[in-house]
């Protein structure tokens, strides 16, 4: 096999496995109860980017930053080039 | 019929086959299967031969129940109904446009976070108040939004001069997550990214075109707000409802509305 036909092999791999992966067939696994099985579960099973956020205690002050607008919608004066 | 559909906290795109024989509404919902009061959508289509239903999961669960049904008839196992077949389900990669979106704002970035961590488990956590980890956002989850003892309509609110945002636990809860996640990202929008904090059709087309970078689903941000404008049917809410339609319609052929 020389080189080039090595490296267009390579490439229909690659192909052929992206192809492959971007759909999956689900195996259809019919499960009798139509309710969450909520029994064993737990906040804190969560992967952290969707674990509850913060919850302050009855009377712990809020303590929020004053708003502060970053983008420039909030600056009154911008040059305007229309 | 109700399936088990391992997901693993994934973004993906599930496809579902549907056939009838005849003309049947057909319902679909997908919601967590371990946590209460978590759907990711709920929705119906009246089916004549085959469709495919698209659903969008920017978020999901370590697995999900999908339940398919003939609305007539009601969830019931396999065998029992012959009015329609689920032929397949199929998972597929989400199709997000995060280009559209000002992620080098850093409160769209913090407000994101927040919101898709309280949207996701709104059906499960206490009222109270909530805070983002950078202290600029609070949610303050009560059982009912009320004035003068009077409970409101709005499912949320947003205080523009302090940036609180309050939110009725009665109605968020029997929400989808892209229903809630729409709400929430229209009241971030009237204060952090409207030019006019008071212009609602304003802060409806910043917070979708959030929401719809996202991947969130097209069919959940119009149900949210057409049940919201039911509760007011009035002229300047109609109008919201036709610009919201032209702007998702536009989203969706690349022609990206820019708010004048």
């Amino acid at each position: 096999m020389t080189k080039q036909e090595a490296v267009y092999i390579g490439i229909g791999a690659f192909f052929l496995l992206v192809f492959l992966n971007s759909s999956k067939n689900v195996q259809l696994n019919e499960v009798a109860s139509k309710k969450p099985n909520t029994l064993s579960f737990d906040h804190n099973s969560l992967p952290s980017p969707l674990q509850p956020p913060k919850r302050l205690a009855e009377n712990e002050p809020t303590q929020q930053n004053p708003i502060r607008k970053t983008n420039l919608n909030g600056v009154r004066f911008m040059p305007r080039f229309e | 019929m109700t399936y088990n559909v391992p997901t693993r906290y994934e973004e993906m795109t599930l496809l579902l086959k549907v056939r009838t024989s005849s003309p049947e509404s057909i319902r679909i919902t997908v919601s967590d299967a371990h946590q209460p009061k978590t759907i990711f959508t709920d929705r119906y289509k009246t089916v004549e031969g085959e469709t495919i239903f698209f659903v969008r999961l920017p978020v999901s669960g370590q697995d999900v129940l999908v339940e398919v049904y003939n609305e007539d008839n009601g969830n019931l196992a396999s065998g029992q109904d012959n009015t329609f077949e689920v032929l397949s389900i199929t998972k597929e990669q989400l199709d997000k446009k995060l280009d559209v979106i000002d992620f080098a704002n850093p409160l769209v970035r913090s407000f994101v976070n927040f919101a898709t961590r309280f949207c996701y488990n709104a059906g499960s956590i206490p009222t109270g108040t909530y805070i983002s980890d950078d202290r600029n956002f609070v949610i303050k989850y009560f059982p009912i939004i009320e004035d003068s003892g009077e409970e409101q309509t709005t499912p949320a609110r947003i205080d523009i001069d302090n940036g609180v945002i309050e939110v009725s636990k009665r109605q968020f809860q029997d929400f989808t997550i892209p229903n809630r996640m729409a709400i929430l990202l229209h009241e971030f929008s009237h204060v952090y990214l409207n030019e006019d904090v008071d212009d609602e059709i304003e802060a409806d087309l910043n917070g979708l075109l959030i929401y719809l970078g996202l991947g969130y689903p097209r069919i959940e941000a119009f149900e949210v707000f057409g049940k919201t404008f039911m509760n007011a049917p009035t002229e300047q809410n109609k109008q919201r409802y036709d610009t919201i339609r032209k702007f998702i319609d536009d989203f969706e052929t690349h022609n990206t509305y820019v708010y004048e």
